[in-house]
């Protein structure tokens, strides 16, 4: 009997075309679009460092220290990419039509007045500007004061300043995934959080105050107990496999890392499927108007993918620095921490503790609803 | 007049979503727009890091240089201790660096061993990671070679403290004369308005004709005894002036919202507005030929416009999208529309009103006029083959 009513379930759904449009081809066609508008951001981060385009007039006609200083900036190493890429220019007027045509960023004028930076905007690329030329004259500044009070030590100062020391050290955490996986990973907490509404569809089909199928159902003498849980699995495995099947999109077609094995978040996004369908089964136990069991599932699937970072990625951090105990509770927020970290830090305590807490939520709704639906009758509808 | 009536009253049923996407507008159109604002300016004025320090050294030698963090950027709370957190605050930019100072910094420093004295958070190798990496970089290097020179410490810190506020004379000049290198706050909004107007339109008006569409109320109206050409007029004008209403609403809510930025272009962005109000009629006709489905006509609606919102620079501007998605973009009437927004932003105000912007406009009504030629050619075959 199990088997008989998961598999009429599992037709219901597959044939309701609104269900299938929304669980099974939104998330392809926004996976799709997040790639198109994202897949360059993911491969190439425009806040990333780029060598800068600078011009360089000299109008003093010698060799000049600063040069040497720009040249040996234009060098790439290989750790990291070359600071500038210099163009000199005879005239500060051909060096200022470069500017205009965007052929360079800025560029330097250097005269017997000293070193002038010109640039056409604010921002990082003429600040580094501005501080390459701070620090040569930070170096002058440097040895002028050590030539004055301890010239015997001059020497030694100078093969310092060429010296280059590498006072700075950066924390490494291994995997790092492009913050604009994030929108991926929120994606397909979006779609685990749909089946709520399948849930609530299978529900409805048990009211016979709602459905013709509910009277059907009603009428017949199957255990309303095993026509839940039947239902509840035949959703559970549509969502998996729904999300299975965008998971492999985006991994295998779009080409896009998520940064874990594929099975392991194959798994989680499971588990984040069981959370939806049982989110769903507590919203529907609860709410008995038809109307609210489409709206009220659609507005908490959306409101908890906003605060996961669907729309704009930074807002689940700014909750966690504001308000943790919120991400600890939104089912979205959880599912995407845990394929976040398990994608950046590996199986830390965090996915550990993420997992647990999806869990004891499924079990924690499937119980409530439990009692909610417990000997809920048509007399008593 | 009735049925002009009718149509007006059936847009009650989509009062809440015309209030979620009014609001989500003003909300997130005007984060947006804030965000990314700015005009010309006069003098150079150097980025600033937001930077989260954690001196676990608390010595002479480490104050001093939170302190000079103090005085060049804006230095914050790291809210925790873990490495990881504060990785993820510095990824999701909660702030956009953050350095430990280490116990035993300063012995370290006075004993030579400078090789990785200090270490830091980034994300990954920024703009903002290499200027502040070079700035430290700089200061202690200018201490330890200080240091290595014969002068003690106190001398060390105040010498190279001196030494960066001196160097704080050192400016570079500002050309800043191009309007293409800034955008407006009209620019934001009205940029993020292609999403949201479209929506309300698609969903509003196809669901009023769809409405109309009903069995039931196209056979009283057919009863009625109203001349065909009336009820077609009626009909047509008043989803014109739902169009209408709608975006009006929405330059009213721009125009209001955007006072403390506010430039003589109103009138060119409202232009372009307008003629998206016409790309939206038409998808909405188009829409509604294929369904009547609510839930599909809602479902249909967000494939369509989400997707174009991210392929044509509504979302995501053009200049980070590949070439080939940009040149797809160009079969996409919203494509036109950002492309007009970018040329008013760009071109003074008395030069605006030329063929370009004319040929922007023109290929947007082209696009209702194909949208709305396609929704007759599938209502018609449906009504051939009666499906």
């Amino acid at each position: 009997m199990f088997g008989r009513i998961f598999l009429y379930n599992f037709k219901a759904i597959i044939r309701n075309k609104y269900m299938v449009g929304w669980n099974f081809l939104f998330p392809i066609v926004l996976a799709t679009v997040f790639y198109l508008g994202f897949g360059n951001l993911i491969k190439d981060d425009p806040d990333n460092f780029d060598t800068t385009e600078v011009g360089y007039v000299n109008t003093n006609q010698e060799d000049s220290s600063f040069e040497t200083v720009l040249e040996e900036l234009t060098k790439a190493t290989d750790d990291n990419v070359a600071v500038l890429s210099l163009h000199k220019y005879d005239s500060k007027e051909k060096a200022l039509k470069a500017m205009t045509s965007e052929d360079v960023f800025g560029f330097y004028v250097e005269s017997s007045d000293g070193i002038e930076t010109i640039v056409p905007k604010n921002g990082y690329h003429a600040t580094i500007m501005n501080q390459i030329v701070r620090e040569y004259e930070n170096k002058k500044g440097v040895i002028e004061s050590i030539a004055a009070d301890h010239p015997e030590n001059i020497e030694k100062a100078m093969d310092m300043v060429t010296e280059n020391l590498s006072v700075m050290s950066e924390y490494d955490f291994g995997n790092n995934t492009s913050p604009y996986v994030q929108y991926f990973f929120a994606l397909i907490a979006m779609s685990s959080l749909f089946s709520s509404w399948i849930s609530t569809a299978i529900l409805e089909g048990l009211c016979a105050n709602m459905t013709e199928q509910g009277k059907r159902f009603e009428c017949s003498p199957t255990s309303k107990l095993m026509a839940i849980v039947s239902g509840i699995c035949s959703a559970i495995v549509l969502q998996a496999i729904s999300n299975a099947v965008v998971v492999v999109y985006v991994q295998k077609i779009l080409k896009i890392n998520l940064g874990a094995p594929i099975w392991n978040i194959i798994l989680i996004t499971t588990l984040g499927s069981a959370l939806g369908v049982s989110a769903g089964v507590l919203i529907g136990s609860f709410i008995k108007n038809q109307h609210l069991l489409i709206v009220v599932p659609l507005c908490f699937t959306m409101i908890c993918s906003f605060f996961s970072g669907l729309m704009w990625h930074q807002i689940k951090q700014y909750v966690e620095t504001i308000c943790p105990i919120f991400n600890r509770l939104n089912p979205a927020a959880l599912l995407v921490d845990c394929l976040y970290t398990r994608a950046t830090y590996g199986k830390t305590t965090m996915y550990y503790q993420d997992i647990t807490i999806m869990s004891c939520m499924v079990v924690g709704c499937l119980i409530i609803s439990a009692f909610l639906l417990r000997r809920r009758k048509y007399v008593s509808l | 007049m009735s049925v002009f009536n009718a149509i007006i009253k059936s847009l009650k049923a989509n009062i809440t979503t015309i209030v979620v996407y009014l609001t989500i507008f003003t909300v997130f159109g005007n984060m947006q727009a804030r965000a990314t604002a700015s005009t010309q300016e006069d003098a150079f004025e150097e980025v600033t890091v937001k930077v989260a320090v954690t001196d676990k050294d608390n010595s002479a030698l480490s104050k001093a240089l939170v302190n000079y963090l103090e005085e060049t950027q804006e230095v914050v709370d790291p809210k925790t201790d873990d490495p990881q957190v504060m990785n993820d605050n510095v990824r999701f930019l909660i702030y956009e660096y953050a350095l430990i100072i280490p116990e035993g910094f300063e012995e370290d420093i006075k004993a030579g061993k400078t090789e990785n004295a200090l270490s830091y958070i980034a994300p990954g190798t920024t703009l903002s990671q290499y200027l502040l990496t070079e700035k430290l970089n700089d200061y202690l290097e200018d201490i330890v070679i200080y240091l290595n020179s014969g002068y003690s410490e106190d001398e060390a810190i105040a010498l190279t403290h001196d030494q960066m506020v001196k160097l704080n004379d050192t400016q570079a000049t500002l050309i800043d004369k191009s309007a293409k290198n800034h955008r407006s706050f009209y620019t934001g909004m009205f940029t993020f308005n292609g999403y949201t107007l479209l929506m309300l339109l698609c969903i509003c008006c196809a669901c009023t004709l769809t409405f109309m569409k009903d069995r039931d109320v196209s056979n009283r109206i057919s009863v009625s005894g109203m001349h065909f050409f009336t009820r077609n007029a009626a009909t047509i004008s008043a989803v014109f002036f739902i169009g209408a209403a709608i975006t009006g609403v929405v330059i009213i809510v721009i125009a209001l919202m955007s006072r403390q930025y506010a430039n003589d272009k109103l009138f060119y962005y409202a232009l372009d507005t307008f003629s998206l109000m016409f790309v939206g009629l038409g998808m909405s006709y188009f829409i509604c030929s294929l369904t009547s489905n609510e839930n599909l006509i809602n479902m249909v609606a967000n494939m369509l416009v989400l997707s174009m919102s991210f392929l044509c620079g509504v979302f995501v501007d053009t200049q980070y999208l590949s070439a080939s998605i940009v040149k797809a973009a160009h079969f996409m009437p919203l494509y036109w529309y950002t492309t007009a927004i970018k040329f008013i932003n760009d071109t003074p105000t008395n030069s605006i009103i030329c063929k370009k912007f004319g040929t922007y406009l023109f290929i947007e009504i082209l696009f209702a006029l194909a949208f709305f030629t396609a929704g007759m050619i599938i209502s018609r075959k449906k009504e051939q083959y009666a499906i």
